[in-house]
């Protein structure tokens, strides 16, 4: 129940900041949110079937794409194939506290890069790499103090435990 | 032998769906097309619940509603007399039709998209109001994009912030008795600046002259506000200049729109 709530609170949270922070290509919010896309992290230690964890963030893209994108799949596509690095890359690694950081800082490039793979092949936008860059380094902060305040909610027992 | 041949199944299969997802993407992605009846009917009912989250929200920008509503109504009025104006030089010059006619809907910005490539808004009007694909949408302070994905009640926004190859407008560079015919493709992010390319070496344009559109080519109407020239660049092959365009308009501070479509 707890990966459902984070998911659907993410997914909220990112319509109403959407609506109040600046937006417009080349004048980005240093607070710009994508809870959406750092809750296929936060949520990824809850789900001990992984298969199931696929077909979940699978349906919660397409949700996303319903309410802020209307570029209908789209989005259910790439989240499906962030699972997938994901799931590949957290097989050998634990995530803590520490490489949590880590970890949300990739997930923000891996989309990124992906959005910007796919939309130039497809020559539907000119990207420049000064734009790349911009979008990620606006979208660092709030994301990976959100991603952790998560991280210190989930584990708060086991941090009391430890200190 | 056996698990050899396998192995090769599996690469073939992974490639194949490899592939058919990079279609999919393709497809998908295009900002252009339209809206299939089941997607268009869930961009109803999610634009719908999307209004009802942020409607508490939506108090908080009330001081700024109630400028524009009324600085709309002005607008209203001076395109009535327009219209009346246009109608009685029409029919002295027996004209069927110009290329400044375009009928008038207004709307209300309910939500903007989250990606950031895009560009875009949605609209509280859709086909039931008459709304249709690649119609001129304004503000008080000129011409801020074109409709696009319109379902029966919402209506998508691209927005001139876009970089989208395809976005290409034919516009009109006014000044010193000078008209110049240019494109309006492209924005510079770096600077915040529309490009306008296709505009000869030879001409000599200034800062400040006026941007409107041209109405070439009969899809979008004549003589809509853009900008004004902030800077002229010459072309990566030195045959053309790149005239940088400043809006009037905070694309970050937009809460109604007018869509503007063709009468005929």
């Amino acid at each position: 129940m707890k990966k459902y709530i984070i998911l659907v609170i993410s997914l909220v949270l990112d319509g109403i900041l959407s609506n109040y922070l600046k937006y417009i290509n080349g004048d980005l919010s240093i607070f710009t949110s994508m809870f959406s896309i750092i809750s296929l992290l936060i949520v990824y230690p809850l789900f001990n079937n992984k298969k199931k964890y696929l077909i979940v963030i699978s349906i919660y893209g397409l949700i996303y794409d319903l309410f802020y994108t209307s570029l209908f799949l789209y989005n259910s596509l790439l989240f499906f194939l962030i699972g997938v690095i994901l799931k590949s890359i957290l097989k050998r690694i634990k995530l803590n506290y520490n490489n949590n950081i880590f970890f949300l800082i990739i997930i923000i490039i891996i989309y990124e890069t992906l959005q910007v793979i796919i939309l130039s092949f497809f020559n539907v936008i000119k990207i420049d790499l000064y734009n790349y860059f911009y979008k990620i380094k606006n979208s660092l902060l709030i994301n990976i103090i959100y991603g952790e305040l998560w991280w210190i909610i989930l584990n708060y027992k086991k941090m009391k435990k430890t200190y | 032998m056996l698990k050899k041949g396998k192995s090769k199944i599996r690469l073939i299969l992974f490639i194949g769906i490899f592939i058919l997802l990079f279609l999919l993407f393709g497809y998908l992605i295009k900002t252009d097309r339209k809206l299939s009846t089941p997607e268009s009917f869930f961009k109803d009912i999610t634009s719908v619940i999307k209004t009802v989250i942020c409607y508490p929200f939506s108090l908080f920008n009330k001081n700024d509603i109630n400028n524009q509503t009324e600085s709309y109504i002005i607008e209203k009025n001076i395109n009535d007399t327009l219209n009346k104006e246009v109608k009685e030089l029409k029919e002295q010059l027996s004209l069927n039709t110009t290329l400044t006619e375009y009928e008038v809907i207004n709307a209300t910005v309910i939500n903007r998209s989250i990606n950031y490539w895009l560009q875009s808004l949605t609209i509280d009007k859709g086909k039931s109001s008459g709304i249709e694909e690649n119609m001129i949408v304004i503000t008080t302070n000129g011409f801020i994009g074109i409709t696009q994905k319109v379902s029966n009640n919402y209506s998508d926004i691209k927005l001139l912030t876009t970089s989208d190859n395809s976005f290409k407008i034919a516009v009109t560079i006014e000044g010193d008795g000078k008209i110049i015919n240019g494109v309006l493709n492209g924005y510079d992010s770096k600077e915040q600046l529309l490009n306008i390319i296709g505009v000869t070496d030879y001409l000599q344009i200034k800062k400040g002259y006026r941007v409107v559109s041209s109405g070439l080519g009969g899809v979008y109407p004549k003589g809509l506000y853009i900008g004004e020239v902030e800077r002229i660049d010459t072309d990566s092959y030195n045959v053309g200049q790149i005239v940088k365009v400043k809006t009037m308009q905070d694309f970050n501070n937009i809460h109604y729109v007018t869509v503007l479509g063709r009468t005929n």
